[in-house]
């Protein structure tokens, strides 16, 4: 007997065993039951999941479903800068910090805090760069970043975010899945479980690296409990877009074509034996994988677009890049990608060595996505995309207005640590209020004195202006109904237009 | 003494389940052995005991009713029920008393009679403490409104165009108090002394002085404790209860730092419209119609969603569509042809990448209700698109990456609703600009952005 026989046999006995006289006598009672509910039920269903096979949930996973409530948006950017970029440097202008450099940090602002390194009394570090008043909106913009005062006017501030992590990965999770433990869906799990992809040969949650994995590593865009397929799928700027998706070699796509027809024929008879719609599922996974096989490295192709467009962005094709990925963003939601997920490695800025610096090695980082960013907003409201895009930007947390001093040494470099106190983040495009600028920090920008945000709160405004209501989108699981806001999150008006 | 009192007064709740508990005990043992006479001397014991527990039952009512500020008016009902009680309770012991066999009519109304009333004294003073809707609140909305039962939490609600001249308090501070307050704060309920129910005693204030700032500086309790965090325990309304939201809390205290005026009209106080747009009727469309349609039937929309069209309700349950071709890019002219049963429905149409052509204009200009209409990396070159200006919802028109010719650029001048046009990367040479007169130029975007080198482009630290 061949090895191919033994376990196709075994196969065989496994799922006769399995197979006993309860089995067939609860099979016929729930089947009956369930076949008599349906009809009576049949008319119970809303217009949603009812339609053609491809376009039923039941079947396809990513069939599109319309939003419970309008929705300002129907796609989202969210730009996240992996590592925590340093608010005193970029948006948060503090003159009293300024005054204050070098001088020690009071008592008050230390009893009973945490900091990820600080130990001992460190000095104030004033902000390392100059600020000015920028557009009609009159928002503080660093000259770290030059083109962004260009379209500040496009964005709403939210100064004074906070959050109770203060190492990345927690902080990570937190803000990507609304708890900082591992196991929840991501944001962008949870609004493609909700509403699907549009482009049917594209996945609906695409995410982009630049630099790095995040720290939290891939949970960031996992599903938790969601099914699987809601993930986000990393696609590559150099190299294979989606890794194993290209064929082996020697397999031609036509025969690729032809393996993927037998095995769906096989399934498809499967299925007509033990009309389990998981099957159907697999065949139109299979059916997608081969469609993105074509689509993606398409989409994925930063050299088709025109010279003009290249340079407006600063793309370095070949490489990996966060601005080829902020044109790709711009790529896949002209697409009908739903969910664009962008992380840029690179912005602990401790000032443990010239990268760290928030003088240095910070106003690389800053270059680096100044343009592209920038690029971003103006190439989506030529393409009238903006209003239909939501755009987000920040990290997982701020850094303190404190000079950092890693175990109780003064550093070389100027560095500041992590900061979960108050830090800056902004949205711009659809439903957002232009020009906008909610919280405040103190003084020395320590921690928000008016319009605190937390993470709970941009996660319900972003998913309300999906069409959402976050306190009634839940997944059961374990017993319960679950929300990607747990038991908070208010939706921000103040920065809704 | 006085602590005692107080003491006494609250043990009513806790007495008056004696009687009920005596006297329900009674009649079943009476309805049980109704045919049993040896059964009489116990009957009398229990009946005897419940009607001396009226007493103690009206004894503490009235000193509690004393001690902790209950309206007489309110109060009322429950006493007359109270002493109806125990007068039903004492004449059904001395009947028991005369006869020689339970089973007599007079002891049946009597005892029907003394259970109906036992309710309804049960009820009302369940009422007292517990709140007026207390039994009715926990029931289902929809239930409530068949019962014909008003609402226990009014939505504030208004026109925006009307607001204005109204005065804020009684537009909107006063409803505030209404939902979000007066369960508790009410001439029956007054927590802290306090009754939100109307001006006069709002201005009085609660036990510990004046809740308002109108006359000192403004230190307002009121304003402090709703700003409270919901973790501190002063914080108002209670963690449990229904929260004032961040523009509601806002709201009162801009009313109660002017002065608290109760004719101060909202035009005068200059308050940003964002605060007053949660009470604005829901925007349920954005800029689409808001139409009055039968949704379509799904028989109606599977065919199209067979030809790999996206046909998507603008939200669900909602009658008007989005159509979309992502999935369809061999759609051309003659496929409009499918949307003849939609085309009331129809209000967002995307033909984007698609194959149309400017014969498309012709079919589109019969779509009533379209308003965004989409048409990026076509062929279309703007030839008969004057059709289109018939369509009295049309608000947008992406032509960008199209075969748009400036030619035909005129005739969007003439369209009544529009509000955006994108004609990215049209070619500017032809100083386009100037031929769009200055009144138009806000709708249409012309791209072609650049973004200049800066020195930080290139300078590398």
């Amino acid at each position: 007997m061949t090895d191919l026989e033994k376990l196709s046999l075994e196969l065989k006995t496994q799922s006769l065993a399995s197979t006993t006289r309860r089995h067939f006598i609860k099979d016929c009672a729930l089947g009956l039951g369930g076949i008599a509910m349906s009809s009576l039920l049949g008319a119970c269903t809303s217009s949603r999941n009812n339609y053609d096979p491809r376009l039923n949930r039941a079947l396809n996973p990513l069939a599109p479903l319309p939003p419970p409530h309008f929705a300002k948006v129907k796609s989202v950017i969210y730009l996240h800068m992996v590592g925590a970029p340093s608010q005193l440097e970029m948006f948060d202008y503090k003159p009293e910090l300024a005054k204050l450099h070098n001088q020690p940090c009071p008592a008050s602002l230390l009893d009973g805090k945490k900091f990820a390194f600080i130990r001992g009394v460190p000095n104030m570090l004033g902000p390392q760069a100059e600020f000015e008043r920028v557009g009609k909106s009159g928002n503080w913009v660093s000259d770290n970043l030059p083109h962004f005062k260009t379209v500040v006017d496009e964005v709403a501030f939210l100064k004074a975010v906070h959050t109770d992590q203060f190492n990345h990965g927690p902080a990570q999770l937190l803000m990507h899945t609304g708890s900082s433990r591992f196991g929840r869906p991501s944001l962008g799990s949870w609004v493609t479980y909700g509403l699907g992809t549009e482009n049917q040969n594209l996945p609906g949650f695409v995410v982009l690296t630049s630099g790095g994995t995040p720290d939290a590593g891939k949970s960031v865009w996992g599903s938790g409990f969601l099914p699987s397929v809601y993930q986000g799928v990393q696609c590559r700027s150099k190299g294979d877009p989606v890794l194993y998706l290209k064929d082996p070699k020697g397999v031609s796509r036509s025969l690729k074509k032809q393996v993927l027809e037998s095995i769906n024929a096989l399934n498809y008879k499967d299925y007509l034996h033990y009309q389990d719609p998981e099957i159907l599922t697999r065949i139109n996974q299979y059916e997608m994988a081969y469609r993105m096989q074509i689509t993606v490295p398409e989409v994925m192709n930063i050299n088709t677009e025109p010279d003009y467009i290249k340079a407006l962005y600063g793309v370095e094709p070949g490489k990996e890049s966060f601005a080829n990925n902020c044109l790709l963003a711009r790529k896949m939601v002209e697409e009908g990608v739903r969910f664009v997920q962008l992380y840029d490695w690179g912005w602990d800025s401790h000032g443990t060595d010239h990268g760290t610096a928030v003088d240095l090695g910070l106003k690389n980082k800053c270059r680096q996505i100044d343009r592209p960013i920038t690029a971003l907003l103006l190439d989506l409201k030529q393409r009238g995309l903006l209003d239909q895009t939501l755009i987000v930007w920040g990290g997982e947390f701020g850094r303190t207005p404190m000079q950092e001093t890693r175990e109780g040494k003064t550093m070389q470099y100027k560095g500041r640590d992590h900061h979960g106190e108050a830090f800056t983040m902004w949205l711009a495009g659809g439903g957002i209020k232009k020009g906008a600028s909610y919280g405040q920090t103190d003084d020395i920008g320590y921690s928000g004195v008016e319009g605190r945000v937390s993470v709970h709160d941009i996660q319900a405004t972003i998913l309300h202006l999906l069409g959402f209501n976050h306190e009634e989108f839940t997944f059961d699981f374990q017993g319960r109904p679950f929300r990607l806001t747990d038991v908070e999150g208010t939706i921000l008006n103040q920065i809704l237009a | 003494m006085e602590v005692m009192l107080d003491l006494i007064g609250r043990f009513h709740p806790l007495v008056v389940h004696l009687p009920i508990g005596f006297l329900v005990l009674g009649t079943m043992m009476l309805f049980y052995s109704r045919n049993d006479r040896s059964a009489l001397p116990l009957l009398r014991f229990s009946f005897f005991w419940g009607s001396i527990s009226t007493l103690f039952a009206l004894l503490t009512g009235l000193i509690q009713y004393q001690r902790e500020g209950f309206a007489w008016e309110s109060v009322l009902p429950h006493l007359i029920a109270g002493l109806l009680c125990a007068g039903v309770a004492f004449s059904l012991y001395f009947v028991l008393k005369k006869i020689a066999f339970p089973w007599n009519p007079i002891v049946k109304t009597l005892s029907v009679a003394l259970l109906l009333l036992l309710v309804l004294t049960g009820h009302l003073g369940g009422n007292l403490t517990h709140g007026e809707g207390h039994l009715i609140e926990p029931l289902p909305e929809a239930v409530k409104e068949r019962l014909g039962l008003a609402p226990t939490f009014k939505k504030i609600e208004f026109n925006p165009d009307e607001f204005a001249d109204q005065p804020l308090y009684t537009q909107v501070i006063q409803p505030l108090f209404d939902a979000k307050c007066v369960s508790c704060h009410n001439p029956k309920k007054n927590k802290g002394e306090l009754v939100l129910t109307e001006y006069k005693t709002l201005i009085a204030g609660g036990k510990n002085g004046a809740v308002l700032a109108t006359t000192q500086g403004d230190k307002s309790p009121l304003v402090d404790r709703i700003l409270l965090p919901l973790t501190e325990k002063k914080h108002m309304p209670p963690k449990a209860k229904i929260q004032l939201t961040e523009e509601e809390k806002e709201l009162i205290s801009i009313w109660v730092k002017t002065g608290a005026s109760p004719t101060k009209v909202i035009s005068t106080y200059s308050i940003d419209e964002r605060l007053f747009r949660g009470f604005f009727p829901e925007d349920k469309t954005g800029i689409y119609p808001d139409l009055e349609l039968i949704p379509l039937t799904q028989e109606v929309l599977v065919p199209l969603l067979e030809k790999r069209l996206l046909v998507s309700p603008l939200y669900d349950g909602s009658p008007l569509l989005l159509v979309s071709c992502v999935n369809f890019s061999d759609f051309s002219d003659g496929d409009l042809l499918e949307f003849e049963a939609i085309k009331e429905h129809l209000v967002a149409l995307d033909l984007g990448k698609t194959k149309v052509t400017d014969a498309a204009f012709e079919a589109l200009a019969t779509f009533p209700n379209l308003t965004t209409l989409t048409l990026d990396h076509t062929n279309i070159t703007g030839y008969g698109i004057e059709k289109l200006q018939s369509l009295p919802h049309l608000k947008s028109i992406n032509l960008s990456n199209s075969n748009f010719d400036i030619e035909y650029l005129p005739a969007l001048f003439e369209f009544s609703q529009l509000e955006q046009v994108h004609l990215y990367p049209i070619d500017q040479n032809e100083n386009i600009r100037a031929l769009i007169p200055d009144s138009q130029s806000s709708l249409f975007t012309l791209g072609t952005y650049e973004i200049a080198l800066k020195e930080r482009d290139t300078l590398v630290y």
